[in-house]
């Protein structure tokens, strides 16, 4: 015991020597001047004159510093120390060849830091499990055509409970719709809520961390005024206050009491709203709610343990049939689509990301072969000055230790880089990913993933590099220094494979961002059907209170539009129901009075103010616009888009016929008019059928945005509506304001972001596959510039010494072209979901991609040939 | 310092016994690296000879296995040096060495004064 506790002390002892080294040197070097100085003392005592008596007392202590170099053994921890003067001479002799280095360094920090971005990525978003408690159990339930199976349509109320009533695969389920209220009294603040019936709590398996969820009697009487609030506001408004249960709080007017408080992180799982949800209450139905055909309602369901999804399907599609049986009307043509939430909220995007991951792996492996035929070609250049060493007496196990320390600094620095590149661009990443990345905010670099990397990289490093450190270390040294031209051969064929196949990846990576570009420009080349240039889109929204004071809804609009009006530059004001990205999946079961039986079609109802279709620029193919004579009063009109036109009526002029609106409509409209359509879904979506009615005959809601024409820029026109708007209405708040260009820029968020991320590895890929083909081109002159002195010296012309170099380097390029063709017709499919209108294949993109890459191709090839058919023949001749 | 004599006894042979040497002088009072050389050196009257510089070694390995400490010191003087003291380990440390160096001793002795048979 004694002994380990000694052994112990006396390693901290070594240890904390090492540490405070400097101090401890010249602690010894003091008290052995000391101890020269007495004895120099005591011979002059004895008579020898100073400076003799000094001469001998140093002799006979035999020299300070190699005494103190012996001594430092003892209290100095010898290996640490010849690591450190391993790491500077290393250190320097990379600072020597600071193109190398910087090559070297910079391949491994991105190729670390693209793989564990992209692989943190698809492991927070696609495959880490939802923050639900079970989510692999948790599904969406969707009204689907029978023509279209997947598609995704809201629900109505009484087909929600049909299919859960007694339905033995479901533990519980929840309805719900989105809610927009305006928080606060005084200068109130639109916010983004949820409107719930049904278990909604229990389904995604949340507790509230504070307070309780709503009883049934709540839910059943929305008139209770209750709401759960989300962590972040409770924060936020509430000041995180333990004794917020019981509070109010005023929404869109109307004054709640808070009875529970969510956990942090709680994402409503639908997401259509920008900003996430904060507070939820019990549904509140509006009249024709209870329609079977007023599609308003998102349903998501947890299934029984043990249930999975294609039971589920099967069972709900039985009870959707007998549905369609009873109900021919409305459920004629409709069933039900059961859909893991997992997929919903992931699913589009995970081809794309996993093939964002590919591509991140190209560049890894690109940034590896380049790595490791650099140090390897530099290792073996090294080869004559490793000999030089051996043959004056240096070990062959410190040399390859320096060599080992040289790539591992290399490594470290690579990997630090690396660190760096991943942490800022999962950053940025959570700071502008696409609205439609789910779970963004979760992209934190995963520590486990860099590890992986580094290793993967540093692995490559040190076997590269090592192998040539140990044949020059160990073999002799006089058969090293001969010319050895066979080894440069072998190995300058298997770079050329390695950079024919960087060329490969590097096209597949630059053809996918053609891809990509030519859909941005086909789809901005789309018309939407309205004068996008010139309109600018708002919203406002005030509690009750507000608009009765200034008379109703309808006078303040009136008033609001004659101010607007007034504005210079301001031709037009409208309001809608529905307007670019903000309408929802409400949809009616719309069909003529005359034919009862017949499955109706499902309609998007717009509520529009009169001159909608002057104002938004939407042509009207037949009849006539809205008129200010098209109101309560009057008879009930409505204009139909050339979609719905088509389908109700199949080539016929409906103009003058009539029209039910609803599932229970009694009064038949009168169609006046047929309008072009306009797509409010994108220019890559498809055209919904649309029926437009005019404002004082709404049969749903009322139209909540407002569309400014103006003749100047849309952007100039916000800060007026703003001010118009305090004046008329001091509690309102303008809400989305923008011009309409800029929410039309959203449609291509996707592919614009993905054409980035491709786009920043095509080109890194690039770069570095650049770098290969020079690398390999010049190494390649390097080695043979003797053969090349020699056919100069014989005659042979510059042209003809350039052909030669020429035609190898073309030969690697033409290979990875051609290799890098068929990668891409196979791998461009992943990326299909982003295309509009352009093939995977489409051959403008992939014929971009190769002609990019055979010019700096090429280029890179010409660059060291040129050099060595200019170099002095004599010079050559004579170093060798 | 004596001049080395032919036959005589060499300074290296002192090596070995350095670290117990050390110990002993250090028995008495506390001392610095000079004062431990003299004072060998003037109790083996001169005949061991320690080589100056590798005193130093001998002392920092004998402080890392705890047998000494060291402080640093203001001499009569008024310089700085470092002054090293036995500690009770060392103490123990010095009497075991003693014994065994007495054994080895007296068999050296033993073979070395037989009379051949």
């Amino acid at each position: 015991m004694r002994n380990l506790w000694t052994r112990l002390r006396s390693a901290l002892r070594l240890l904390a020597g090492w540490i405070v080294a400097r101090r401890e040197d010249a602690d010894a070097r003091e008290e052995m001047r000391f101890h020269v100085d007495m004895q120099a003392d005591k011979l002059q005592r004895t008579g020898l004159p100073a400076p003799e008596a000094r001469r001998r007392a140093e002799l006979a202590f035999g020299g300070v510093t190699p005494w103190a170099e012996l001594a430092r053994d003892e209290y100095r921890w010898r290996p640490l120390d010849e690591l450190a003067a391993d790491v500077r001479y290393a250190a320097r002799a990379l600072l020597h060849v600071p193109s190398f280095t910087i090559a070297v360094v910079l391949s491994l920090a991105i190729g670390i830091g693209a793989t564990s971005t992209a692989y943190t990525v698809i492991d927070r978003v696609v495959l880490r499990p939802l923050p639900y408690r079970e989510s692999g159990r948790i599904v969406s339930l969707w009204t689907n055509d029978h023509d279209r199976p997947t598609e995704q349509g809201g629900s109505s109320l009484p087909d929600y409970l049909d299919w859960v009533a007694g339905n033995p695969d479901i533990e519980a389920a929840t309805a719900f719709n989105v809610w927009l209220p305006l928080l606060g009294g005084d200068t109130p603040r639109p916010i983004a809520g949820v409107s719930v019936m049904g278990d909604y709590f229990r389904v995604l398996g949340t507790q509230p961390i504070l307070g309780r969820t709503f009883s049934p009697e709540e839910m059943a009487n929305p008139s209770a005024r209750v709401v759960v609030v989300s962590y972040e506001l409770w924060q936020r408004e509430l000041n995180g206050d333990a004794h917020a249960l019981g509070k109010h709080l005023t929404l869109t007017g109307i004054v709640y009491t808070v009875i529970g408080v969510l956990p942090s992180g709680l994402r409503d799982p639908q997401r259509w709203t920008a900003q996430p949800s904060d507070v939820w209450r019990p549904v509140v139905l509006p009249p024709g709610a209870r329609q079977r055909g007023t599609h308003f309602l998102r349903v998501l369901a947890r299934l029984r343990p043990g249930v999975t999804v294609e039971q589920a399907q099967l069972h709900l599609t039985g009870i959707a049939t007998r549905l369609s049986a009873e109900y021919p009307r409305s459920n004629g043509n409709r069933g039900v689509y059961v859909l893991p939430l997992q997929d919903q909220i992931v699913g589009p995007s995970r081809t794309l990301l996993l093939a964002a991951l590919g591509a991140s792996l190209c560049v890894l492996l690109i940034a590896c072969a380049n790595v490791a035929t650099l140090v390897h070609a530099r290792q073996a250049v090294r080869a004559g000055e490793l000999a030089l060493r051996r043959a004056i007496g240096a070990e062959a196990g410190r040399l390859v230790r320096l060599l080992i320390t040289e790539s591992l600094l290399l490594g470290a620095a690579g990997g630090v880089g690396g660190i760096a590149i991943a942490l800022s661009a999962t950053g940025l990443l959570r700071r502008f990913a696409p609205a439609d990345l789910p779970r963004a905010e979760e992209i934190v670099p995963d520590a486990r993933v860099l590890a992986v990397v580094l290793l993967v990289t540093l692995a490559t490093v040190i076997l590269f590099g090592l192998r040539p450190a140990i044949v020059g270390a160990r073999t002799d040294p006089g058969l090293l220094l001969q010319d050895a031209s066979v080894r440069h051969t072998r190995h300058g064929r298997a770079r050329s494979v390695v950079v024919s196949l960087e060329i490969a990846m590097a096209l597949v990576l630059l053809a996918v961002t053609g891809l990509l570009t030519r859909t941005l420009i086909h789809v901005n080349a789309q018309p939407l059907g309205l004068d996008a240039d010139h309109l600018a889109t708002f919203r406002i929204a005030a509690p009750v209170g507000p608009f009765e004071a200034a008379g109703s809804y309808d006078a303040f609009v009136k008033r609001f539009t004659a101010e607007l009006l007034r504005e210079p530059g301001v031709i037009a004001v409208v309001t809608t129901s529905e307007g670019l990205l903000a309408g929802g999946n409400t949809t009616f079961i719309a069909g003529s009075p005359g034919e009862p039986h017949d499955p109706g079609i499902d309609t998007r109802v717009n509520t529009v103010s009169a001159g909608y279709f002057a104002a938004t620029g939407i042509r009207l193919i037949e009849g006539r616009d809205f008129t200010a004579g098209d109101s309560a009063r009057g008879a009930r009109v409505a204009i139909l888009n050339k979609s719905a036109a088509a389908l109700f009526y199949r080539g016929e002029n409906p103009v003058g016929k009539q029209l039910l609106h609803y599932l229970g409509d009694k009064t038949p409209s009168t169609i006046v008019g047929v309008a072009d359509d306009a797509r409010l879904d994108g220019p890559m979506a498809a055209v919904r059928p649309e029926l437009f009615e005019p404002e004082g005959q709404a049969s749903w809601g009322g139209s909540g945005n407002f569309l400014v024409r103006t003749t100047r820029d849309p952007a100039a026109i916000l800060p007026a509506i703003t001010r118009v708007t305090k004046e008329l209405l001091p509690g309102a708040a303008v809400s989305d304001a923008r011009p309409l260009t800029d929410i039309a820029a959203r449609f291509t968020v996707r592919q614009r972001f993905y054409g980035v991320v491709f786009g920043a590895f095509a080109t890194i890929a690039l770069v570095l596959a650049s770098i290969g083909i020079y690398g390999l081109v010049a190494y390649t002159v390097v080695q043979r510039r003797r053969e090349i002195a020699i056919r100069t010296a014989l005659g042979a012309s510059a042209g003809r010494v350039l052909v030669r170099f020429l035609r190898e380097g073309v030969v690697t390029i033409g290979l990875g072209l051609g290799v890098g063709v068929f990668a891409t017709v196979a791998a461009s499919r992943v990326v299909r979901s982003l295309l509009f209108d352009v093939s995977p294949t489409d051959p403008l993109a992939i014929g971009g991609a190769v002609a990019v890459l055979l010019i700096i191709g090429v280029a890179a090839t010409l660059i060291p040939a040129i050099a060595a058919a200019r170099a002095p023949v004599v010079d050559v001749l004579r170093s060798e | 310092m004596a001049e080395q004599k032919a036959g005589e006894p060499r300074g290296e042979m002192l090596y070995g016994a350095l670290d117990m040497l050390i110990l002993k002088a250090l028995q008495l009072e506390p001392m610095h690296g000079w004062g431990i050389s003299e004072r060998i050196g003037q109790w083996s009257e001169e005949v061991l000879e320690v080589n100056q510089g590798s005193l130093y070694p001998a002392l920092y390995r004998l402080k890392r296995a705890g047998w000494i400490t060291s402080t640093w010191q203001v001499t009569e003087n008024n310089r700085r040096a470092r002054y090293y003291a036995l500690t009770a380990d060392g103490r123990k440390q010095l009497a075991a060495e003693l014994r065994s160096w007495q054994r080895l001793s007296r068999a050296i002795d033993i073979v070395m004064t037989m009379k051949p048979a």
